[in-house]
């Protein structure tokens, strides 16, 4: 009897270790790099280089420069999907050094409670006050019935105290009391503090300015700038760069949601570049554009060197490339862009790629041909030259990569691209075409859904020269679902290509002759 | 045997007494608990005391009706033993907003929301003969109320509602004389006084309850255009009343308590339609069906087709619609809609007409003023009517007055619908006719109050 008890106690007991004892064989790594067909990918949860947090999106960055820890903190509007109905976007942040990484700061100024006025909060700015060592981040309570500029202050950007007196409130100075907001501060050149301040007045969309000599008490000192049209400006900045003032500013219209700017030589002038709303002084030849309609409310900050600039790149509806159109708001908020800004002889600006995300993308990724179209295709060591209606696709892509190419056309009417997520069984991919515009004068990145809806309204480029030369230096960053396009220091693109990752990609002359040369794909 | 069932006892008896002596939790979580979190006394600027409630972690502090609220010090608070607070005695804080303050002990927190009220004598509504409703005006402290022009003035009941504590210098139901002109009457609450005038306006219009129908929740947070016609009709209307689409979705509102309702709906024309006016459809069909009349202008009007309240007979949007973006255009010469071959209608009495040539033109606005030129009108020559003969056939509509593009006969921008059992549709879509700005600068603002009462009142016979 003993022993049965025993017998069957030991083996109750081994059974258990048994199934720890794996038979069934190691899964094979796939060869992924043998295969072209179109692969399905997932989205990483935090985006290192355009960044998204875990749980989230990014809305309205508030760029600063910490002149005491000599770094860049980036504040931002927390985007929730549902937000709470009443108490939404505390405000969060992220610091960086060097742009290798970002550091998350986590929560840095939650929200009001429900019944006060900043139940939920509107973007601002920062600025380090020597006088007292503090750090003032001023920045809007929203409420349904008003909007107010209020005020937190910290001695170590950690542990931020709302101040509880200070309330600017729009109707107070003449202006509208439901749109008063986006306080952006500086100093100027007269020593003191001036505020602006995205407001109406009298029904039409201006910048409100005032001024204050401690940061606490404000005096009006009435408009700043008549945006045109009456249109409502965003998240405005100021900033001087050389001998040059600047106004960046996102035109809130449903039909603009982009980011532009203004130019002059002078802060006085400055206010002044619309003597004529339907002819501005604009600052180059392509309405003071900066990026496309996928990277919006962007603001700068300086380490007294290189000027950046954040801006947010918004998802879309259903994770679907089409999902956007010059006539509808996209989603709100979503990955953290960030451009370095470049100043032009004429002092117009344009944007190019941070030097610390380029630098971030440090391994080599052999490029292969995995197709090429029948006939218009010829490689010849590493170089490629196609013609009209072909195609040369290459190996999967990893899941952040920086894409190298020169791109010499015959003419200024030729059309050439590169197209995403394209399996050799793909019906549908998308495709980034430079297409001749104005008889070849001028080029603009259309972007299309081939094999699908074609041209997608509300994604393309801005209208950039035609080089002389006919030959682009084109420059791409991905990470996960953000792509962003550079060419020749004269064009900046920001797009959301969903299933970009892990798939391979292509390049393509739709008309004329083209020659690529000195591709390469780096990765990380 | 025995040997070993023992020892198995003596294994389960120590399993069971480690099980037991787990289930201790004290001290095991770390957390300090104890303390309580709250205020007991809190004193503003020397004299004010704060009135607490812990039940909903409010403060309300009372000052009186004149007293600046903008820096109050907060010069006592007395919290639970070992308590701390986010606020010193010493703070000066901005109390036009309600401010938040979180007592903590420990790891214990609790958190108050503190309002400073001035004193204010408020009256809240007011009844005359316990149907005809004032419109209260703060600002002026003067009640309208619209009454029937034979009503006897001499007798008049006034029934009213206050704010808490508020007393009336009349009592409440009392009989008032008012044949000799208007009555003034003083509410008090502490130190406020507040004296209003009851204006008495006789009217032929019909005292009928009616309700403006709009997209917000309260008339406040209604844009611009749609806010312009729902203020105008509170003040102006006889006995109406604000009512919002999502009250009517949740039932909180019965549509059949109203004789008319006008639905005045704008989002520019632009982007979504509002998910509330498709929600409602069914019960604004249902309060048709039941003889409930409907006055339906801009994007409203779009709502009578088949599919949304049936009152149409066809299920199609107007064809001939355009304008309404944000960006504004200024008027180059005056805009109305033409009334020829429709001059005999009830909706137009009492309305300037202006020749123009045999067009008959009522203007809306003038030149120089701003408009969006929204306008939503039916081209009836065009596909899928073909001829005025046509689109009455379709619609079921009957034409009421032309709109631009020449005044053409052929472009329908008022028209009526509905027979018994079923109420009365007006509806407007004719450029011009709109609410914002409409009394600025405009010579023809008086046009548009005639235009818009004599439909109400035709809706309400």
């Amino acid at each position: 009897m003993k022993n049965i008890i025993y017998t069957m106690l030991l083996a109750t007991m081994t059974l258990p270790m048994a199934s720890c004892n794996d038979n069934s064989p190691v899964l094979t790594q796939k060869d992924w790099d043998g295969t072209a067909n179109y692969f399905s990918p997932t989205e990483e949860k935090t985006f290192g280089t355009f960044y998204q947090p875990y749980v989230g999106y990014v809305g309205d960055p508030m760029p600063f420069y910490d002149p005491v820890a000599e770094d860049f903190k980036i504040l931002y509007l927390r985007d929730l999907r549902p937000n709470p109905d009443l108490t939404y976007h505390p405000i969060w942040g992220v610091s960086t050094k060097d742009f290798s990484s970002y550091t998350s700061l986590d929560e840095l100024i939650p929200c009001g409670s429900e019944s006060e006025p900043d139940a939920a909060i509107g973007t601002g700015s920062t600025i380090y006050n020597e006088a007292d060592k503090l750090y003032y981040t001023f920045y809007t309570g929203h409420t349904a019935s008003q909007e107010v500029i209020m005020l937190a202050t910290s001695s170590d950007f950690k542990t931020w105290t709302k101040n509880r007196a200070l309330y600017l409130q729009g109707d107070d100075y003449g202006y509208d009391v439901k749109n008063f907001r986006d306080p952006f501060v500086f100093k100027g050149d007269d020593g003191l503090f001036h505020m602006i301040v995205s407001t109406n007045k009298e029904g039409k969309g201006v910048l409100a300015e005032l001024t204050s000599d401690n940061l606490l008490e404000w005096t009006n000192k009435d408009v700043f700038f008549k945006n045109r049209w009456g249109r409502f400006y965003e998240c405005a900045d100021i900033f001087k760069m050389g001998n040059w003032w600047y106004l960046i500013y996102s035109d809130q219209n449903v039909y603009e949601r982009r980011v532009q700017y203004f130019k002059a030589e002078t802060l006085e002038e400055l206010k002044n570049v619309i003597t004529d709303e339907d002819n501005p002084e604009w600052p180059d030849n392509h309405n003071g554009y900066l990026d496309s309609r996928a990277f919006y409310a962007g603001k700068t900050a300086s380490n007294g060197t290189d000027r950046y600039i954040w801006g947010w790149c918004p998802t879309r509806k259903g994770n679907d490339n089409t999902e956007v159109s010059g006539d509808k708001e996209p989603e709100w908020a979503g990955a953290l862009v960030a451009h370095k800004l470049i100043q032009h002889e004429n002092g117009s600006l344009t944007l190019s790629p941070v030097e610390g995300f380029v630098n971030k993308y440090n391994k080599t990724s052999d490029v292969k041909v995995m197709a090429q179209s029948e006939n218009g295709v010829q490689v010849n060591n590493g170089d490629y030259s196609l013609s009209a209606d072909s195609h040369v696709l290459f190996n999967r892509l990893n899941v952040h990569n920086k894409i190298t190419f020169k791109v010499t056309a015959s003419t200024a009417l030729d059309k050439f691209g590169f197209s995403f997520c394209r399996g050799n069984d793909s019906e549908k991919f998308y495709s980034v075409i430079v297409n001749p515009e104005e008889n070849g004068a001028k080029k603009k990145l259309n972007f299309e859904e081939e094999g699908g809806k074609g041209f997608i309204s509300g994604a393309d480029s801005y209208y950039f020269d035609t080089p002389a030369d006919n030959t682009y230096d084109i420059t791409i960053l991905t990470d996960n679902s953000v792509c962003v396009v550079y060419i020749n220091d004269a064009l900046a693109y920001t797009n959301r290509v969903y299933g970009l990752q892990k798939n391979c990609w292509s390049i393509n002359c739709y008309d004329g002759d083209i020659t690529v040369s000195d591709l390469s794909v780096m990765y990380y | 045997m025995r040997t070993y069932i023992y020892k198995l006892y003596l294994l389960c008896l120590t399993l069971f007494l480690s099980v037991m002596s787990a289930c201790d939790n004290k001290g095991d979580s770390g957390l300090s608990l104890q303390g309580d979190t709250f205020i007991n006394k809190i004193v503003l600027d020397d004299q004010y005391e704060g009135v607490i409630d812990n039940v909903n972690a409010s403060i309300t502090v009372e000052v009186p009706y004149d007293y600046s609220i903008k820096s109050m010090t907060v010069s006592q608070l007395e919290l639970s033993e070992g308590a701390d607070a986010t606020i010193k005695v010493g703070d000066k804080l901005n109390f036009s907003f309600p401010q938040s303050i979180r007592v903590t002990n420990g790891d214990a927190f609790f958190d108050y929301v503190i309002n400073v009220k001035n004193h204010e004598a408020k009256i809240l509504s007011l009844t005359l003969n316990n149907i005809y409703n004032g419109i209260i005006d703060e600002e002026t402290a003067t009640i309208k109320v619209y009454v029937p022009t034979n009503t006897n003035l001499s007798n008049i009941v006034v029934a009213y509602e206050v704010s808490t504590g508020t007393t009336v210098s009349i009592e409440n139901n009392s009989v008032v004389d008012f044949s000799n002109n208007n009555v003034k009457i003083t509410a008090t609450y502490k130190t406020a006084v507040k004296e209003y005038t009851i204006q008495i306006e006789k009217t032929d219009v019909s005292v009928e309850p009616k309700a403006f129908v709009g997209i917000a929740n309260t008339v406040s947070e209604l844009n611009d255009e749609t806010r312009a016609a729902a203020e105008w009709m509170l003040r102006n209307i006889p006995n109406s009343k604000y009512i919002s689409l999502n009250e009517i979705k949740d039932g909180k509102v019965r549509l059949t308590d109203y004789k008319m309702i006008w639905c005045h709906w704008d989002w520019n024309g632009i982007g979504d339609w509002p998910s509330a006016a498709y929600d409602t459809k069914d019960k604004i069909r249902e309060y048709w069906n039941a003889g409930g009349n409907i006055f339906a202008s801009r994007e409203a009007m779009r709502y009578v087709k088949t599919d949304m309240w049936g009152v149409s007979s066809m299920n199609a949007e107007p064809n001939n619609m355009w304008g309404g973006e944000y960006a504004e255009t200024t008027l180059t010469e005056d805009l109305g809609f033409s009334i020829k071959t429709y001059e005999d209608q009830e909706i137009y009495n009492g309305i300037t007409v202006n020749d123009n040539g045999g067009d008959k033109i009522i203007y809306l606005r003038e030149i120089g003023c701003k408009t969006t030129g929204r306008a939503l009108q039916w081209g009836v020559d065009w596909e899928p009517y073909f001829s005025m003969d046509g689109w009455k056939q379709k619609t079921g509509a009957t034409p009421l007055a032309s709109g631009i593009g020449s005044y053409d006969v052929n472009r329908v921008c008022i028209a009526q619908y509905g027979s018994e059992p079923n109420g009365t549709v007006i509806t407007i879509g004719a450029s011009g006719y709109e609410w914002k700005d409409a009394n600025v600068d405009n010579a023809y603002f008086t046009n548009m109050e005639k235009l818009t009462m004599n439909i109400i009142n035709y809706l309400c016979k």
